[in-house]
C-alpha cells in the first residue's frame, strides 16, 4: 500500500503531479515538434513551438480538470502478488 | 588515481590540439596540462614504489605502535588495564603475549602412575607376607625336627653314658655331632642307625670285657641293654617317622586313598616270615607315602590352631580331621612297624648265631666229656695213645672254654636284643591305640626265637652237667690215682707211677705186692661196704638224678607251660586286636556321625538364635524408630504450626503490599501513558516521528488495573489508532499547524467543488496579499458569530489558541473551516482529534489510579 498522505499535503502532491504531467506533455509535444519540424517542414520553427505549446495546453487542461474535480480518484496499477510472496 | 584529463577544448587556439587549421597557432604550451602532468607523474612515480613503500611505512608503523604498547603494558598494569579496557581483544593478545603461552592440561597420568606404583607395592607386600609364612611354616617344622633330634641325641648320649664307661659318650657324640652337622634328613637318618649301631658294639664289647662271671653281669647288662633298647627304639621310630615326614613333604595328603593301602597293608596277611621282608620293603615305601598324612597333620598345625579361630567346624572339618588323626596313626604303626621288623631281623640274625654257638658249646662239652671219657678209659685200642688222649682232652677243653665263650657272647648278645626287641614290643604296644597284627606276629617271633634260644642254653648247661659230672668222675679217678701214687710212694718212695724205667727190684716187687694185696683186701671190704651202702646209694643217686630230672622236666615244663602262656596271650591279643578293631572302626563312624550330629545341630542352634536376635533387634529398632518419629513428628507440628502463623501474617502483609504496589503500578503506568501522550517519541529527529503507538502503555495500565470495571471502560475510550499508530503530541501538532495553515491560507478561496486552475492561482494572491497580522486572540468571554468566521480568522484563531496551549480549542477552531482548507486541515483535525481523546482518557486514568493509590495508602 503507498504511504498514506496527509491531507495537507496532498494539494502539494497534487501540484507537483500536475507539473510533472505538464512538463512531460510539453516535452512530448516539443519532441513531436521537433520531428515534424526536421522532417516534415524543413527545419521550420513553428512546429516546435506548435508541439510544445500543445504539450502545455495538454498539461494545463489536465491540471485543471484534477483541480476541479478533487474527488476522482487516481488509481495505480497493483503488481499481483502470488500466494508465496508476501 | 585520476588522470588530468585531455579534453578538446571548445576553440582550438594552439597547434598541436585538434586538426589542424589554416589559422596562425601558437604552439601549445599546456602549462595546466604540464602541472597536472607534473603532479601525475609525481603520483605515478609514487605510486610504484609509493604503494609498497607507503605500505611498508604503515606496517612497521602499526607494528612498532603494537610493540610499544606491550612493551609499556608489560611494565605497568595500570596501563595494561587500560589498554585491554578500552580496546577490544587486548586482553587476550596481552595474556597470550605476556603470560608465557597456556599450560599443559593435566590429563590426570600422575595420578595413574601413582596407583600402579601402590599397587606393585601392595603385591609385594603381600609376596612379603605369604613368603615369610612359608619360611614360618618350614621354620616350625625346622624347628620341632631340631628338637625332636636334639631329645634323641640326649637320650641316646644319657643312655648311653649311663651304662659304661668313656669310650660309649665319645660314641654317642659323634652321632649326637653327626645329628647336628647333617643338613638333610636323610644322612642323619643313615648316620643314626651307624651310630646306634656303634654304641650296641661298643656295649657288646663292653658285655665281652665283663664276660668272667656271665650270669651277673648279664643280668645287669640286661637292664643297661632293655634300657638302651627302650631307647634306640625311640630315637629309631623318631628317625624313621621324620624320613617318612619328610619324603612325603612335597606330597600333599590325597585324603581318602592313603587309609586304604594302609589298611590293606595291616589286613595283608598273617606274619609269615616270608612276607616280612617283602613287607619290610613295601613299609619302607608306604610310610612315605602314608605319612603324606602326618606331615599334613605336622603341617596343618599352624592352620589347625588359625583353624580352631573358626566358631564352628563343619562336620567335613570333623571328618578331615578324623581322617587325618587316623592316617597319622597308621603312620605311627607303620614306623613302629618297621622298627619292629628291623629290630626283629637283627634278633633272628643274632639268635641263631647265638644258638649256633650254644650248639657249638654243647658239642665241644659233650666232645670234650667223651674225650675226658675215652682218655679216662684204659683203653689204648683208639687210634691215639694215652698222651695224645690226654692232649686231645685238653684240646677239647681249649675248644670248649672257646666255644663256651662264644656261645656266651652270642647269649648275651641274642638276649640283649631280645629284650630291646621286647621293650620295643612294648612300647609299640603301648604307643599305638590298637595293638596290630604284625605286632602280635613279632611277639610270636620273639617268643619262639627266645625259646630257641632258651633250649639251646638248656642245652648247653645240660651238657655242662654232663661235662660237670665227667669231671667229677675224672676228679675221682684222678683223686683214687693220686691216693694210689700217695700209697705207693709211701711204701716205696723212690717209685714213681709214672716211670716205668728200668725193671723193679724184688722187693719192690714184694713190697708192691704185699701193697698190692693189702690194697686188694681193703678194696675188697671197702667193696663190701660199697655193696652193702650200693642200695642206699643208689637211692641216693637215683634220688638226686629223680630232683634233677625233676628238675629239669620242670625247667621244660615251665618252658611249655611259658610257650603255651604265650601262644595263649598271643592269640588272645590277636583277637582282642581284632576285636578292637571292630570296635575303634565303629566308633570312629560313631563319632563321625555324632560329630556331623553335632555341627549340624549346632548350626539350626545358631539360626535360630540368629533369628531370635535379630526379630529381637527389629522389635526395638521399630520401637525406637516409632519414639523417634513421634517426637520429630510433635516438633514438626510445632513448627509447622508457627510457620504457618507466620505465613498467614506475611500473606496479609503481603496483600496489603500487594494491593498498595498494584496501586502504584497502576498510578506509574497511568502517568507513564499521559506523559507519553504529551511528550511522544522524544529521540525522533523531527515532529513527524514523535508518535509512537500507545498500545504497550495501554496495555500496561490494563495489567496494573486488573478486573476493575472502571478502569477496563476507560481503558476502552482510547482511540485504536491512537492505541496501534500512536498520537502526535501537541508541540509535533503546532509545528505541523504552521504547514497546515500555509496550505489552508492558500486555497482559503476554493470550496469544496474544487476549483481551476485560476482559482487556485488567484486563492494564493490573496494569501500572498493577505497580511497576516499575527495571532488573534479571542476577546474573553465574547461569543464568536460562527457567519462572521472566515478561514483566515479561523487560522489565526487557532494559532493563537495553540500558542497558549489550548489544543482543544484550535481544535474547534479548525473544525469550523470549509471547503478547500478544511480537506487540507482535516488530517491534522483528525489527529488533534486522537491527541485530545487519548489525552482525556490517560487524564481520567491517571486520576482514577490516584485515587485508588490514595486509598490504599492507608
Amino acid at each position: 500500500m503507498a504511504a498514506e498522505v496527509r491531507s495537507e499535503d496532498e494539494l502539494g502532491k497534487k501540484w507537483d503531479r500536475c507539473l510533472a504531467d505538464t512538463i512531460v506533455k510539453m516535452g512530448g509535444g516539443l519532441a513531436v515538434g521537433v520531428v515534424f519540424s526536421v522532417f516534415l517542414f524543413k527545419r521550420r520553427p513553428w512546429p516546435v513551438a506548435f508541439g510544445t505549446g500543445v504539450g502545455l495546453g495538454m498539461g494545463y487542461s489536465n491540471c485543471q480538470h484534477d483541480f476541479r474535480n478533487p474527488n476522482l480518484l487516481h488509481g495505480t496499477f497493483v503488481k499481483k502478488i502470488e500466494k508465496g510472496e508476501k | 588515481m585520476w588522470r588530468a584529463s585531455r579534453r578538446v577544448p571548445s576553440r582550438i587556439k594552439c597547434l598541436g590540439q585538434g586538426r589542424p587549421t589554416s589559422r596562425a597557432q601558437q604552439p601549445c604550451r599546456n602549462y595546466a596540462e604540464e602541472g597536472a602532468d607534473k603532479s601525475a607523474k609525481a603520483a605515478q612515480a609514487s605510486s610504484s614504489g609509493g604503494v609498497g613503500r607507503t605500505i611498508l611505512t604503515a606496517t612497521l608503523a602499526v607494528g612498532a605502535g603494537v610493540g610499544g604498547l606491550t612493551v609499556y603494558a608489560k611494565t605497568s598494569p595500570e596501563f595494561r588495564k587500560t589498554l585491554e579496557g578500552n580496546i577490544p581483544y587486548a586482553r587476550e593478545y596481552l595474556g597470550a603475549v605476556l603470560d608465557r603461552g597456556p599450560k599443559m592440561p593435566d590429563l590426570g597420568l600422575g595420578g595413574v602412575v601413582d596407583k600402579a606404583k601402590d599397587m606393585v607395592g601392595m603385591g609385594k607386600k603381600k609376596e612379603e607376607q605369604l613368603g615369610s609364612f612359608l619360611p614360618k611354616l618350614s621354620k616350625s617344622k625346622a624347628d620341632e625336627e631340631e628338637k625332636q633330634r636334639k631329645a634323641a641325641a640326649d637320650t641316646a648320649a644319657q643312655a648311653v653314658s649311663v651304662g659304661t664307661d668313656e669310650p660309649m659318650p665319645v660314641a654317642a657324640k659323634e652321632p649326637s655331632a653327626a645329628h647336628k652337622e647333617s643338613a638333610t634328613k636323610r644322612p642323619a637318618k643313615e648316620k643314626k642307625p651307624v651310630g646306634v649301631e656303634k654304641p650296641e658294639e661298643t656295649a657288646a664289647a663292653a658285655i665281652a670285657a665283663s664276660m668272667d662271671e656271665p650270669l651277673p653281669p648279664e643280668s645287669k647288662s640286661e637292664p643297661k641293654a632293655k634300657k638302651k633298647a627302650e631307647d634306640k627304639p625311640a630315637t629309631k621310630k623318631k628317625a624313621l617317622k621324620e624320613k617318612a615326614e619328610d619324603t612325603a613333604a612335597a606330597a600333599v595328603a590325597a585324603g581318602m586313598d592313603l587309609p586304604i593301602p594302609a589298611k590293606a597293608m595291616t589286613t595283608s596277611g598273617e606274619a609269615v616270615t616270608d612276607k616280612h621282608v617283602s613287607r619290610e620293603e613295601k613299609l619302607v615305601e608306604t610310610p612315605e607315602d602314608t605319612a603324606a598324612a602326618a606331615v599334613a597333620a605336622a603341617l596343618d598345625q599352624p592352620f589347625a590352631t588359625e583353624a580352631r579361630e573358626t566358631p564352628m567346624r563343619t562336620p567335613e572339618e570333623v571328618q578331615a580331621k578324623l581322617l587325618e588323626k587316623e592316617i597319622d596313626d597308621l603312620a605311627d604303626r607303620a614306623a613302629t612297624l618297621a622298627i619292629i621288623q628291623h629290630e626283629l631281623q637283627d634278633l633272628k640274625r643274632t639268635a641263631t648265631s647265638a644258638i649256633h654257638a650254644q650248639e657249638e658249646a654243647a658239642h665241644a662239652t659233650k666232645m670234650h666229656s667223651e674225650q675226658i671219657k675215652h682218655a679216662m678209659d684204659e683203653d689204648t685200642s683208639g687210634p691215639l695213645g694215652k698222651e695224645e688222649q690226654w692232649q686231645a682232652v685238653t684240646g677239647a677243653k681249649e675248644a670248649q672254654v672257646d666255644a663256651l665263650k662264644q656261645a656266651e657272647a652270642t647269649a648275651a648278645a641274642a638276649r640283649e636284643n631280645l629284650e630291646k626287641v621286647r621293650a620295643v614290643i612294648k612300647q609299640g604296644k603301648s604307643s599305638l591305640s590298637e595293638p596290630d597284627q604284625e605286632i602280635l606276629s613279632a611277639e610270636e617271633e620273639l617268643g619262639k626265637l627266645a625259646y630257641e634260644l632258651e633250649t639251646a642254653v638248656g642245652k648247653v648247661s645240660k651238657a655242662q652237667a654232663d661235662a660237670q659230672v665227667m669231671q667229677e668222675y675224672q676228679a675221682l679217678v684222678e683223686q683214687g690215682r693220686k691216693q694210689f701214687k700217695k700209697e705207693l710212694e709211701s711204701i716205696m718212695p723212690d717209685v714213681k707211677l709214672g716211670g716205668w724205667r728200668g725193671k723193679l727190684s724184688e722187693d719192690e716187687l714184694n713190697s708192691l705186692i704185699a701193697h698190692a694185696h693189702r690194697r686188694i683186701e681193703q678194696l675188697q671190704s671197702q667193696l663190701a661196704e660199697q655193696q652193702l651202702l650200693e642200695k642206699s646209694r643208689m637211692d641216693d643217686a637215683l634220688a638226686r638224678q629223680r630232683t634233677e630230672d625233676e628238675k629239669e622236666t620242670l625247667a621244660l615244663l615251665s618252658r611249655e607251660l611259658e610257650r603255651q602262656k604265650r601262644e595263649l596271650a598271643l592269640a588272645q591279643d590277636l583277637r582282642i586286636a581284632q576285636a578292637r578293631d571292630q570296635y575303634e572302626a565303629e566308633m570312629r563312624t560313631q563319632l563321625r556321625r555324632q560329630a556331623g550330629a553335632h555341627s549340624e545341630h549346632l548350626q539350626d542352634v545358631l539360626r535360630v538364635q540368629e533369628q531370635e536376635l535379630s526379630s529381637k533387634h527389629q522389635a526395638e529398632m521399630h520401637d525406637a524408630l516409632m519414639d523417634e518419629r513421634d517426637r520429630y513428628q510433635v516438633k514438626l507440628n510445632e513448627a509447622m504450626a508457627r510457620l504457618r502463623g507466620v505465613e498467614a501474617a506475611i500473606e496479609g502483609r503481603a496483600d496489603i503490599e500487594r494491593e498498595a504496589r498494584k496501586a502504584q503500578e497502576l498510578l506509574i503506568a497511568c502517568e507513564t501513558l499521559k506523559r507519553l501522550i504529551n511528550t511522544g517519541n522524544e529521540e525522533a529527529a523531527s515532529w513527524e516521528e514523535r508518535r509512537i503507538p500507545l498500545s504497550r502503555e495501554v496495555n500496561t495500565v490494563k495489567e496494573a488495573a486488573g478486573d476493575s470495571k472502571f478502569f477496563q471502560t476507560l481503558l476502552g475510550s482510547v482511540p485504536q489508532q491512537a492505541m496501534e499508530a500512536g498520537v502526535f503530541p501537541e508541540d509535533s501538532l503546532r509545528q505541523r499547524f504552521l504547514r497546515v495553515k500555509r496550505v489552508c491560507r492558500r486555497v482559503a478561496m476554493i470550496d469544496e467543488t474544487g476549483g481551476t486552475l485560476f482559482q487556485f492561482f488567484v486563492s494564493y494572491l490573496q494569501s500572498l496579499l493577505l497580511v497576516d497580522a499575527g495571532r488573534r486572540s479571542l476577546p474573553p468571554g465574547k461569543e464568536v458569530d460562527p457567519k462572521k468566521l472566515d478561514t483566515f480568522t479561523l487560522l489565526s484563531y487557532a494559532e493563537h489558541s495553540l500558542e497558549n496551549g489550548d489544543l482543544e480549542q484550535a481544535a474547534r477552531f479548525m473544525n469550523q473551516l470549509k471547503g478547500e482548507p478544511r480537506k487540507v486541515a482535516s488530517d491534522w483535525l483528525e489527529e488533534a482529534r486522537l491527541t485530545l481523546e487519548a489525552r482525556q482518557a490517560a487524564q481520567a486514568l491517571a486520576a482514577a489510579a490516584a485515587a485508588v493509590g490514595l486509598g490504599n495508602l492507608v
